[in-house]
């Protein structure tokens, strides 16, 4: 699938003294099969700008396009099950008397058969790591397997578009290795990923393309390697370190990702 | 959950383990938001199960959400919330209030609405919300885990300005952040694991694998050159050290 976002507004409490204008003209592509970040700092309109790939925002002006379709004329029901939405935490949502109930829950109500159901169950939890905990009650887990069982919810509906709005926070770094097997697993499974995250690093292992949110539009978009090369105060450590190199690094390139930073730097260091 | 420490007084202890190691829930046992089933927890003598409000004047929390904690409209009636309870005198209120908000690097934002402000300047003035009832203890639950880079940076800085005079307990998932710390206590299935020098953590790799932690982005980069690791902490160190065993190697060449 490949999703447009044009011109997106979006202005909360509009008429009121609280009125705040969150996004203000964005244009976002998510071309089909791609891993997107998105990253900026707080109140940059970063979960404002993902909530309308399903319309879970309605924009104050803009257009959806799904495949080129206007998004409005489609079934909302629809949308919502290609466009699979994780909010920020979203453990809060979590209800049923057990996890593989909770994960249940969306795609029953798709009306697939039952054994379809219990398939996608396994399969999404598995996805995600959280296999073993199908027969436990959901609040009795750790932050990190709340965590889990809740993106399977969302991967159970069978989306052609993920969003992960800030997976990882508030988790342990080993959550970030998992998460990024994740993504990549739902790559070649064909699957857009959209990754919003305050995380340089995670955003620069994972991502095709990133796009770099501030106050509300679009400050820079590209490569993970032409905006962290640019935009210096974003850089995650690994581009720090090679920028720290000065007139050294010319012969190395642009590396982001870790191996090939290392591989950049043992060249550097002559070993 | 089964552990036993000591805190001494003007130390700086790091916390770190697993998600579900126990580490939320031995802050919430420390301010009597929940008992014990068995054992003792003490705070300067004080039992938090019996007399949280005497703890609660010793011993401040920081929580991870910067959203979650804010009360009233103005950044100065914010941090003067809790001083409220305690009975204080206006004129002393004043004057502590603005020594707080002084302590954390926001002076002049007394009248700012606490919306408008950026994820690291709400730590900071939850940070003076408790410097202005001025605990012995500081206890800091994953404080930078929301904030963007820059606010991270922020309150670090601030947190290590604010650390020497006071016992301050760190949990955190960044061991980074507790390279000056006195020692790092790692909890994993609710049990004490280790109680070490930041430098030995860093260098164990088997006690981080077993307890999933990662170490930061530069010490991997460092150990993947067979750099030492205490030497090597920031990018720019790591660079330096970089070019430097280039030039050793031009010389020897």
């Amino acid at each position: 699938m490949r999703l447009e976002l044009k011109d997106m507004r979006h202005v909360y409490a509009r008429g009121t003294t609280f009125e705040v204008e969150a996004l203000r003209g964005v244009s976002v592509t998510v071309e089909p099969g791609e891993v997107l970040g998105i990253v900026g700092g707080m109140g940059s309109g970063k979960s404002t700008l993902v909530q309308h790939m399903n319309l879970l925002l309605t924009p104050t002006s803009g257009e959806v396009l799904v495949d080129g379709v206007d998004a409005t004329t489609l079934k909302r029901s629809d949308l919502r099950r290609r466009v699979g939405l994780a909010l920020q935490f979203p453990e809060a949502a979590l209800f049923a008397p057990t996890v593989g109930e909770d994960v249940a829950f969306a795609p029953r109500r798709l009306g697939l058969d039952e054994g379809e159901v219990r398939a996608r169950v396994r399969d999404s939890l598995e996805a995600l790591g959280a296999g073993h905990l199908s027969g436990r009650s959901p609040f009795a887990l750790s932050g990190g397997e709340k965590r889990r069982v809740a993106v399977a919810g969302v991967l159970a509906m069978g989306p052609e578009v993920l969003v992960l709005d800030e997976p990882t926070a508030g988790l342990d770094p080993a959550m970030r290795e998992d998460l990024l097997g994740l993504i990549r697993g739902l790559k070649a499974a064909g699957i857009s990923v959209v990754l919003v995250s305050h995380d340089l690093e995670e955003v620069a292992e994972a991502t095709d393309r990133v796009y770099v949110m501030e106050r509300g539009a679009v400050r820079a978009v590209g490569t993970p390697a032409e905006v962290f090369y640019r935009v210096a105060d974003l850089a995650p450590a690994t581009v720090q370190t090679v920028l720290a190199l000065g007139e050294a690094h010319r012969g190395v390139g642009r590396p982001v990702r870790f191996r090939e930073t290392l591989a950049a730097l043992r060249t550097v260091a002559g070993n | 959950m089964n552990v036993s420490f000591d805190l001494r007084a003007g130390e700086y202890v790091g916390i770190v383990g697993p998600n579900g190691g126990g580490k939320s829930t031995l802050v919430r046992l420390l301010n009597g938001l929940i008992r014990p089933d068995s054992g003792r927890v003490r705070v300067a003598g004080y039992d938090p199960a019996t007399e949280p409000y005497e703890v609660r004047k010793r011993l401040g929390v920081l929580f991870q959400n910067p959203e979650n904690g804010f009360v009233a409209p103005f950044v100065e009636d914010d941090v003067a919330f809790g001083l409220e309870n305690l009975g204080i005198a206006r004129e002393e209120m004043r004057s502590r209030v603005a020594e707080a908000i002084r302590a954390v690097g926001l002076a002049g934002y007394e009248r700012r609405e606490p919306h408008t402000l950026s994820g690291g300047e709400k730590q900071r003035v939850a940070l003076a919300g408790f410097l202005a009832i001025g605990p012995e203890i500081l206890v800091l639950d994953e404080p930078t885990s929301m904030l963007d880079t820059a606010g991270r940076r922020e309150v670090l800085e601030c947190l290590e300005a604010l650390r020497t005079t006071r016992t301050v307990l760190h949990v955190t998932h960044h061991l980074e952040e507790l390279a000056n710390a006195d020692r790092v206590l790692v909890l994993n299935g609710g049990s004490l694991v280790a109680d070490v020098p930041p430098e030995r953590l860093l260098s164990d790799s088997d006690l981080l694998r077993e307890n999933r932690l990662v170490l930061p982005t530069v010490q991997r980069l460092a150990l993947g050159l067979g750099l030492s690791l205490a030497r090597v902490r920031t990018p720019g160190e790591l660079a330096g050290a970089v070019l430097e065993r280039a030039a050793r190697g031009a010389g020897a060449r």
